[in-house]
């Protein structure tokens, strides 16, 4: 029994330190995701799927040019497009307007129904960063079904045959204390 | 005690080590490449007309069309590491100061760009079989290109005609064209052209218009309905 707890130590150490260093970097960029996965193509040639890309909220202004990552409430994804127009009502508001490189319109048809610009308290943060190819393990295991199950199966069966192993050595030690004990 | 199982283990522990490590050299290699762009802008023509956003909208607004003519040498930000060089023109022009937020607020707006890939990113481009294979000559086997930084167009034609939200733009004054650019690495930090010299890159020598103004509403029979949208 406490073998197998300290068998499953490791992997839950691993879960603990990554969500620890995930909510860090989220306080060093300021937002609540500072690496996110590509999922669509309307970033060609720049972004592909299954690139991530690193996420900084510390910039007030959007300027014109810049890849703001656009999440509208109740939407289950964000959307990551290039700021085409950053431009100001009379009251100081900025009024974003995005298209996607890939895309020959702007966004105006996906902003929520009556909006025309994007407003700042909407962007969740700016793309600072790329790493190619790494997303593709967290893409693959939301759309294969069975492949998250698989992975935790994977990990159950390693733990296992740790404890057996654990249990396997106990029984030799304590043979070898006894042939020691015996010879004195 | 070791079994396969920690041999495993320790073999991909070390994998993802090397592998992160030597992203952080090649993310920071692009520091060490010096970076000399420059340009020169200026416009031909500026129209305002009026126009729909898109075909079946009822609302009628101002739309500037502002040709200009560019000369670039963007070579120098082609290195090992750039994907792709996302260059745009913007058309620049300060806010009216009607109150203590605005002050020293800018409007920006893309009036053109295009996406100039690296010969290693020429297959990611969203272009045709032949237009590709054109592509991929014109590199001619080198694996980096800077000759595709130059860029000379003529009283080039926008790519997008730009209006304000209150749909009145006509009669704008101190409106500046901007060249920008924003280079994509395979790996590593985004960067945009920068306002100040940063060690080896230099901030862009050039690269922004004389001021005009936006000209009043052309005054004609029928009214045009901005063919492209945005």
């Amino acid at each position: 029994m406490r073998s197998m707890f300290s068998a499953s130590l490791p992997f839950l150490l691993i879960a603990a330190h990554s969500c620890m260093v995930w909510k860090l970097v989220g306080l060093m960029f300021n937002t609540a995701y500072p690496a996110m996965v590509v999922l669509s193509e309307s970033m060609a040639p720049a972004f592909q799927r299954g690139d991530v890309i690193v996420i900084s909220n510390w910039a007030h202004r959007v300027e014109a040019g810049d890849i703001p990552v656009l999440w509208f409430e109740g939407h289950p994804l964000p959307m990551v497009h290039r700021a085409v127009e950053v431009l100001h009502d009379g009251k100081g508001k900025q009024l974003v307007m995005t298209k996607g490189d890939n895309n020959d319109h702007t966004d105006v048809a996906l902003y929520p129904p009556g909006q025309t610009y994007v407003y700042r308290d909407q962007i969740i943060g700016l793309v600072r960063a790329y790493v190619p190819y790494v997303g593709w393990l967290s893409i693959l295991s939301s759309e294969i079904p069975w492949l998250k199950q698989v992975i935790i199966l994977g990990l159950l069966i390693v733990m296992l045959l740790q404890t057996i192993r654990k249990g396997d050595s106990h029984v030799g030690d304590s043979q070898h204390l006894r042939q020691l004990t015996i010879l004195h | 005690m070791y079994n396969s199982l920690t041999r495993i283990q320790n073999v991909f522990g070390f994998f993802t080590t090397v592998a992160f490590v030597v992203a952080a050299l090649i993310a920071a290699s692009d520091f060490t490449a010096p970076r000399t762009p420059s340009a020169t802008i200026k416009t031909t023509n500026v129209q305002v007309v009026k126009g729909r956003p898109h075909y079946y909208s009822t609302k009628k607004e101002e739309y500037a069309i502002i040709r200009f003519s560019l000369d670039a040498d963007l070579s120098s930000l082609f290195t090992w590491n750039t994907k792709q060089l996302f260059v745009y023109v913007t058309a620049e022009w300060p806010v009216a100061p009607a109150g203590a937020d605005n002050m020293n607020q800018t409007n920006k707006a893309v009036i053109w760009d295009a996406i100039i890939t690296s010969p290693s990113s020429d297959h990611l481009s969203n272009l045709g079989p032949a237009s590709l294979k054109k592509l991929r000559k014109s590199a001619a086997g080198k694996t980096i290109d800077p000759s595709r930084g130059k860029l000379s167009l003529k009283n080039q034609k926008p790519k997008y005609q730009i209006t304000h939200p209150t749909g009145r733009i006509a009669e704008t004054d101190d409106v500046k064209l901007h060249v920008n650019y924003n280079v994509q690495p395979w790996v590593g930090i985004l960067t945009w052209n920068q306002a100040f010299d940063l060690g080896r890159w230099k901030k862009m020598a050039g690269g922004v218009s004389k001021a005009f103004a936006l000209p009043a509403l052309k005054k004609k029979d029928g009214e045009a309905t901005a063919k492209k949208s945005r």
